[in-house]
């Protein structure tokens, strides 16, 4: 936690996660928004689950179709390529985030395309595709609402289903008032009425539309898209050229299974049996066929994919893209989505961010979770998140990145700060000692207790009164620490120590026998007593109360 | 990047994996949709039994009372997901609502495939949905567990009639309401080879809660969604 301690540099990833971090935490009223905001989710999740029956087997079933994928891609990469060609379609493949830009600004250039709109997609947001769409001179436009919102206001996507779910009412009018150059009133209703206005008319006089892929059926060449608002009809039915950029691992073998990933991309994302439209396009428009594109064009991106096939983390690849790791996740709830800095967010960024882009300067992220686990519950495709992030902090400790994202980007192996790893190994092989000693761990409770009125002096926070909402204040009963003295700073820089109590549970338990029971604290009743004085780890935990994720 | 290369690159990563071969089940039938069935007070119908997807897997065409539940179900799901279903007795008193809706609203423009254009209402009839007040498509299944229609759109069947107007209406034979999203994924799957250009399938109007979380209808498709159920056919 070296890292931590260290001032970092104005613009690094870690700079901008301690400003957004602590901005959000500070800032209550947001903190209530996405706190809502995720009880509302948890409760339509639960609703659109309550239907399925055993939700497990569907999981087991999404969990086997990705596995079986993931594992065979290569085979049903060629598979999909020659069926989409085979319909009529072009396929290119794209090796990194730049090739893939090229690819599509080919296209916007040879159809001297002057308005491109965009349905929402992860993928194109990720290779950073509007800018190089704009650079050929194109006017590019989200069509997706809350992707139009967070275009407008020049913000990076909040969360991978709503992109300005941080954002409420005021904010949105007068982003949205200034796009339409008129005083809008207050009300989503005339918001949307304005948005639909302004962007119907973009649909219908667009050269070029470009859309992701929630998945690709290998059989057919078919792509299989998403959607709520009709945007992504819109997107694929009335420009002429229609590109599709997509992640390689987005394919499923053939339509029946695509059943078990239907069925549960929609009740985890939005909380729905199934959204207003599911659109499969198999090529181009045919002979005879009325609307529909001309062309269909599909890049298939890796951009750093192919380096976690084969490793340890290769079971991020499983995941589908619903979002409902954040909607679970009480991190991402206090931090918010902006601080993974990435178009990822949630534990699956902080899973995936360092894992496409290079641990490198990124090691906060797979910290940014209590390993509640709340996430792995949720989520429909069994990625192990809360493992993965493990397996990431062990590389972070490790000093050696996970797989290099690219070929020719430099090694991304972390520095070893010797002086701080060490310390920070000390540290834990003195508290092993302590607390496997009992009569050590008794000497230093009572240490601990005795420095109390040290550390009142410094500023302390009480339970409950700048917490969120659900830290009750009788929660902790105590103060908490909020910059500690010395060393111990480096830990309360980033998490609040609650202060030792001024008597252990085994100390009280020993001044106030029960009748018929021996007067004994010692054994495994006293290591109940740690609560007091094993910190960081209680404190983590308590804030990812599984309790509060059945809210 | 070059395919070949691309794809050799990928499967040099994939040998690497340490999860070695992993099948994939033979076919992915979780178990059925329960709970709505129950809400509506109906058994688990025959034909969405574990393992039935395919061809032969029940359509609304069982037993009437098997056909009933279905369609109940169907009603009940489009109706959560903000649309509305009308059993009618045949095309023609579904044409006569159309008919009807037109003369109360005030629509001066319907549009529509012209192979579905057998209605009196001349003259309001257009090829172009772009500033069609109303939308009718022939909707090609139903789906009673998601309240889901399913087009197919070919030849004159475009894809602007169920997107484009701000209501939208379909026409669905009662016969080809099946159980589940597989049931239609297995017919696709078997008719691959004459699978059009763009199979859409249309549950509901058009909505958002990416304004501030307030649900609204509408938003780049239709606000409205009518599905005409046709008995006899």
């Amino acid at each position: 936690m070296s890292r931590r301690s260290r001032a970092p540099a104005a613009d690094t990833p870690r700079a901008r996660f301690d400003a957004v971090t602590r901005a959000t935490v500070e800032d209550r009223p947001l903190h209530e928004w996405l706190d809502n905001y995720q009880a509302v989710q948890q409760g339509w999740h639960r609703w659109a689950h309550d239907d399925l029956g055993d939700a497990q087997e569907w999981r087991d079933a999404v969990a086997a179709v990705r596995r079986h994928t993931v594992a065979h891609l290569d085979h049903y990469l060629a598979e999909f390529a020659d069926k989409v060609e085979r319909a009529g379609g072009h396929v290119s493949f794209a090796a990194d985030a730049g090739e893939a830009r090229e690819y599509v600004a080919g296209i916007a250039r040879r159809k001297g395309a002057r308005r491109v709109v965009k349905a929402k997609s992860m993928v194109s947001e990720e290779i950073g595709l509007d800018a190089a769409l704009e650079a050929t001179g194109a006017e590019v436009t989200e069509t997706d609402l809350g992707a139009y919102i967070a275009q407008l206001a020049g913000e990076r996507p909040y969360h991978i289903t709503g992109p300005a779910v941080h954002m409420r009412l005021p904010r949105i009018r007068e982003i949205l008032s200034r796009a339409a150059g008129e005083d809008l009133p207050e009300e989503p209703d005339a918001l949307a009425a304005s948005a639909r206005r302004t962007l119907r008319d973009r649909f219908l006089t667009a050269d070029l539309g470009v859309s992701g892929a929630n998945f690709g059926v290998a059989s057919t060449g078919t792509v299989v898209l998403v959607t709520n608002e009709g945007n992504g009809r819109m997107t694929t039915t009335l420009p002429p050229t229609h590109v599709v950029v997509m992640g390689m691992e987005r394919l499923v073998p053939d339509w029946p299974s695509l059943e078990p990933l239907l069925t549960l991309l929609t009740r985890a994302g939005t909380g729905e049996r199934v959204t207003s439209y599911v659109t499969a396009i198999t090529g181009p428009r045919r002979d005879g066929d009325v609307d529909g594109p001309e062309e269909l064009h599909v890049v298939i991106v890796d951009n750093g994919r192919s380096g976690i096939l084969g490793t340890k983390y290769q079971p991020v690849l499983q995941c589908i893209r619903c979002g409902c790791c954040a909607d679970f996740c009480p991190v991402y709830r206090t931090m918010g989505g902006h601080a993974y800095d990435s178009v990822y967010t949630g534990p699956i960024g902080a899973v995936l961010t360092p894992l496409l882009f290079g641990l490198e300067g990124r090691e906060h992220l797979p910290f940014a979770s209590t390993l509640c686990g709340a996430c792995d519950d949720g989520c429909p495709a069994r990625v192990p998140l809360s493992d993965l992030l493990l397996e990431l902090r062990a590389d972070v400790a490790a000093g050696a990145a996970g797989p290099s994202p690219d070929a020719s980007a430099a090694p991304s192996s972390v520095p070893a700060s010797g002086a701080a790893s060490t310390m920070w190994a000390f540290g834990f092989k003195g508290f092993a000692a302590v607390a496997t000693r009992r009569r050590v761990w008794d000497a230093a409770l009572r240490v601990a207790s005795g420095l109390r009125p040290v550390l009142e002096a410094e500023p302390v926070r009480r339970a409950g009164r700048h917490a969120g909402r659900r830290l009750e204040p009788g929660a902790f009963g105590r103060g908490r620490l909020l910059r500690g003295p010395g060393v111990v700073r480096a830990w309360t820089d980033a998490r609040d120590l609650p202060l030792p109590a001024p008597a252990s549970f085994a100390r009280l338990w020993r001044r106030h026998p029960r009748p018929g029971s021996p007067a004994s604290g010692g054994g495994s009743d006293g290591s109940v007593s740690a609560g007091g004085s094993a910190p960081g780890v209680r404190s983590s935990r308590e804030s990812g109360d599984p309790a509060q994720r059945g809210r | 990047m070059d395919r070949d290369v691309f794809i050799a690159r990928v499967a040099a990563r994939v040998c690497l994996s340490a999860a070695g071969d992993v099948p994939l089940p033979s076919r992915v039938v979780p178990p059925g949709i329960t709970a709505s069935r129950a809400q509506l007070g109906a058994g688990q119908p025959a034909a969405a039994q574990p393992g039935a997807v395919g061809p032969a897997a029940g359509a609304a065409g069982g037993p009437p009372e098997d056909r009933d539940r279905l369609i109940e179900l169907f009603a009940a799901c489009l109706r959560e997901a903000g649309g509305e279903a009308v059993r009618v007795p045949d095309r023609r008193a579904a044409e006569a609502a159309i008919a009807a809706m037109a003369r109360e609203r005030g629509w001066t423009s319907l549009s529509c495939a012209p192979s579905l254009r057998r209605l009196a209402l001349d003259g309001l009839w257009t090829d172009d949905p772009r500033c069609a007040d109303f939308g009718l498509s022939e909707a090609e299944w139903g789906i009673a567990e998601t309240g889901s229609v399913v087009l197919r759109h070919r030849g004159d069947r475009g894809r602007g009639h169920s997107l484009l107007p701000p209501v939208v209406a379909f026409l669905l034979p009662a016969s080809r309401v099946v159980p589940r999203p597989g049931d239609v994924l297995g017919r696709l799957h078997d008719a691959a080879a004459s699978l059009p250009a763009c199979v859409t399938f249309v549950t509901g109007p058009s909505h958002s809660g990416d304004i501030a979380g307030v649900m609204c209808y509408g938003v780049h498709g239709p606000a409205e969604v009518r599905v005409w159920l046709i008995d006899d056919e």
